[in-house]
């Protein structure tokens, strides 16, 4: 789910940069107040495996290959400031380091995997009330992969629509939003699926562990 | 009888001029074997990345000297000629790809356009290695803070 480099028109991505960049300062304000060093190390932790699942491959059907995410379990124990900031990093890394995702797209995977996938997730446990907690875990991962997913299609189907040649010809990212909805979000349904397992085991440990609120 | 010859000749003569263009409605072929440029489009696990639509352009520039799809190996065979610098543009279905600028030289025998320096699992420690020791600087500041 990361959009690599030169598929998004200039245009997008300045202005995702823009607003991005607004999300990011507020999920950076208070941080020092927020941090303390009872957090540090688990958001430590947590980042790095969120960085190491992201490199994963698995294996999906029809030949293709997807990979975890790890935006819920990091909005499970952090919230969605931190989880944000901190999925932003593991982006970053991952595009400096392995090319997977582009710096000019940066802004795009971060608001859309990392800010929305986190709030996705906080919603859905928040609705949890008193009820028992592990429908809402495994909906709310689904559902913080699935809609990234579907709101990242989206941004590279449009792209043809924002810059093409005086012939038509896509300058960028080619196809439609009628091939690229169907072809990014079905492996994510199957990963969703995956993560939720993830996050629930995440979410033993974090229980054992005293660290969930 | 001379009439007869003369617009025989008049045939003869129309013939002769439309011909050439008669035949250029029809298609020919000029095989032959030329040194070639082989990019092999491969996922990180090695597997190719068949039919998959790229655009190579020359001299890195936008204007598309070639585009098409990668066979089912995953390569994608051009005619370089003079030209040494090529930026090559990968587009899968489901948002992977590539963009990247590459120069291949006259007579070079192979090229990579990764460039890779590191493998994937040191560069998967070094990243580890980053987070680590940049929220280990951030406790050091809260614990100083905290003091």
């Amino acid at each position: 789910m990361h959009i690599p480099d030169g598929f998004i028109a200039p245009q997008f991505y300045l202005s995702a940069y823009v607003v991005t960049g607004g999300a990011w300062l507020w999920a950076a304000r208070g941080l020092k107040q927020r941090l303390d060093e009872e957090i540090i190390p688990r958001l430590a932790v947590i980042t790095a495996l969120a960085y190491v699942i992201g490199m994963v491959m698995l294996p999906l059907p029809g030949g293709s290959t997807g990979h975890l995410v790890g935006i819920a379990m990091l909005a499970m124990l952090f919230g969605v400031r931190l989880a944000f900031l901190a999925y932003s990093l593991v982006l970053l890394l991952q595009a400096l380091l392995f090319g997977a995702g582009g710096i000019t797209a940066l802004p795009v995977n971060a608001f859309a995997v990392g800010l929305v996938g986190a709030a996705v997730m906080t919603l859905c446990m928040g609705l949890r009330g008193e009820r028992n907690p592990l429908p809402f875990l495994a909906a709310g991962t689904f559902l913080a992969v699935v809609i990234p997913a579907l709101l990242i299609a989206l941004v590279l189907g449009i792209q043809p629509a924002i810059a093409h040649r005086d012939d038509g010809t896509p300058l960028f990212f080619p196809f439609g939003p009628e091939v690229a909805v169907p072809a990014i979000l079905l492996p994510h349904l199957i990963i969703g699926g995956v993560e939720a397992l993830l996050t629930l085991a995440v979410w033993r440990y974090a229980k054992t562990r005293g660290w969930l609120a | 009888m001379a009439v007869t010859t003369q617009f025989r000749s008049f045939l003869l003569l129309v013939l002769l001029v439309y011909a050439p263009s008669c035949l250029s409605h029809g298609v020919s072929l000029k095989i032959e074997r030329q040194e070639a440029g082989v990019i092999w489009l491969q996922h990180s696990d090695d597997t190719p990345l068949a039919d998959v639509e790229y655009e190579l352009a020359a001299d890195g520039g936008n204007a598309p000297y070639q585009s098409g799809k990668s066979d089912a190996l995953g390569r994608v065979v051009f005619i370089p000629g003079d030209v040494r610098e090529w930026r090559l543009r990968v587009f899968s279905e489901d948002g992977h790809g590539i963009d990247t600028v590459f120069e291949l030289a006259p007579g070079a025998t192979s090229h990579s356009h990764t460039g890779q320096t590191y493998s994937d699992f040191t560069k998967l420690i070094l990243g580890i290695g980053i987070l680590l020791s940049g929220f280990g600087v951030m406790m050091l500041f809260v614990k100083r803070k905290r003091r």
